[in-house]
């Protein structure tokens, strides 16, 4: 980066310098991003090396097309929808028990919640969302997950998940019905 | 904008796995809005990991892009290696790609003109034939002498490459044959021939030349079907005679069996030096 320290460049300003050949900016952006897109993926596929080659396969399509992203929303949305694209894509290649949900004790945050969105999230304002969520089945959860949160299609979140896409269609209904009684 | 951000205790555990997955979707769709938080788990990240995962994207960064031919192979399944011998095919260089196109081009372009099928009759076999005995003849392939000492160098991949020759061959044939004035049953009787042809040069590598090979088979074929057409007389066309009705269509068939059974029986195959 010539010029602006590190710190003081936007996202989109990095990416229009990788669009120009920046490798310093790639840097910066690898080193802003990576981490979080690791470990999101390694929630969603148990073989770290698979997550590895997904990682760095997303920032090479970072530095091969910066220069079609089009300038509009967030960077970090544009590539977890690289990153995610990029393990289904693996995944369909190497076909591998996919999708290790850790059985955790489901100990509920409490955390001083002032955005909408996190209120919603946290479910303060629509009733006892997580409470829903958590009351759905791991297999109904994780396609809540792949299809809401990761914004996947069917096809995507059926190899994601390795069911078929039907299966996810119907598992979708189950937990929509679930979540609407719960939240009723 | 948002004001709230993750506690550091939970992004640290989330990190390694341990939050529920209510918390995790909570926190994912956060941090996708969040620089803070998502800068906070990069100080919390472990740095061997991300210093061997940067060495190899520019390790990959460095490389020259593969080109457009072997990102196709790779999406049919090819593993890199395989896609990147198979895309140094002669055939599928632009060169011949763009002579096998003109050629058929030219052909079609010559039997529109003509209102007769035949000289795209008679060539279209020789044309899968020319490039299956362009992948098998030494000295064509500027990398052959490099291939030939490599562990790898067998007849699977030369076997692979001939198969790509095939389909671009027949795929150029078949669109310009959908150009062919008067198009009829008939018409499609160049395509056992050609399959015929170019099979028994690949089941006859290592025991006889290739170059030569390829020359007499497809040399008898040109030879017959001109004599055939003579003898037939005036008003009958190349695909009016007998090599194009049922019997020699059939036996064309059977000839291309018996190539394709050869080719599967054979294990010498690993052993043959192509270079000779």
């Amino acid at each position: 980066m010539t010029g602006l320290g590190a710190d003081d460049c936007s996202d989109t300003d990095l990416l229009a310098a990788i669009a120009d050949g920046d490798r310093a900016a790639l840097r910066v952006l690898y080193e802003r991003h990576q981490p979080w897109l690791t470990a999101r993926l390694r929630r969603r596929c148990s073989d770290p090396d698979l997550v590895v080659s997904a990682i760095q396969d997303t920032f090479l399509a970072v530095w091969r097309g910066a220069g079609r992203w089009n300038g509009t929303g967030e960077p970090a949305a544009w590539m977890w929808g690289i990153a995610i694209r990029q393990l289904i894509g693996k995944l369909r290649r190497k076909r591998l028990p996919t999708m290790a949900w850790p059985e955790v004790e489901r100990s509920r945050i409490t955390v001083d919640l002032t955005t909408a969105e996190d209120r919603v999230l946290l479910g303060v304002e629509h009733g006892d969302l997580a409470g829903a969520l958590n009351g759905l089945s791991p297999e109904l959860r994780a396609v809540v997950q792949a299809t809401v949160l990761d914004g996947l299609t069917t096809r995507e979140a059926a190899r994601l998940l390795g069911i078929p896409p039907g299966t996810v269609k119907t598992r979708m209904l189950r937990a929509r019905i679930q979540l609407r009684g719960a939240l009723a | 904008m948002t004001t709230w951000h993750a506690p550091p205790d939970v992004l640290q555990r989330y990190a390694t796995g341990d939050v529920d997955d209510v918390t995790a979707c909570s926190l994912e769709a956060h941090l996708e809005q969040c620089a803070v938080c998502r800068s906070a788990m990069a100080a919390s990240a472990d740095p061997l990991l991300a210093e061997a995962m940067w060495d190899g994207i520019v390790d990959r960064v460095d490389q020259p892009r593969p080109q457009a031919i072997e990102r196709i192979l790779r999406r049919l399944g090819f593993d890199e290696g395989s896609a990147r011998l198979t895309a140094a095919t002669p055939a599928l260089r632009v060169a011949w790609l763009a002579a096998v196109a003109l050629v058929v081009g030219l052909v079609v372009l010559a039997c529109q003109q003509t209102g007769s099928d035949a000289t795209f009759l008679a060539i279209a076999p020789i044309l899968p034939l020319a490039g299956v005995a362009a992948v098998f003849a030494p000295g064509v392939d500027p990398a052959g002498e490099i291939g030939s000492a490599t562990p790898l160098f067998g007849f699977g991949l030369v076997l692979r490459r001939a198969e790509v020759v095939l389909v671009t061959s027949f795929a150029t044939l078949l669109i310009g044959a959908l150009a062919l004035p008067g198009l009829d049953a008939r018409d499609a009787g160049w395509v056992l021939p050609a399959l015929a042809l170019s099979c028994t040069t690949i089941a006859m590598v290592g025991r006889a030349p290739v170059v030569p090979l390829a020359s007499i088979l497809g040399g008898s074929w040109l030879v017959g079907v001109t004599v055939l057409t003579y003898l037939d007389g005036p008003g009958f066309g190349v695909a009016d005679t007998i090599a194009f009705d049922a019997p020699v269509q059939l036996s064309f068939g059977l000839a291309l069996a018996a190539a394709i059974a050869v080719v599967l029986r054979r294990s010498d195959l690993d052993l043959i030096d192509l270079g000779a």
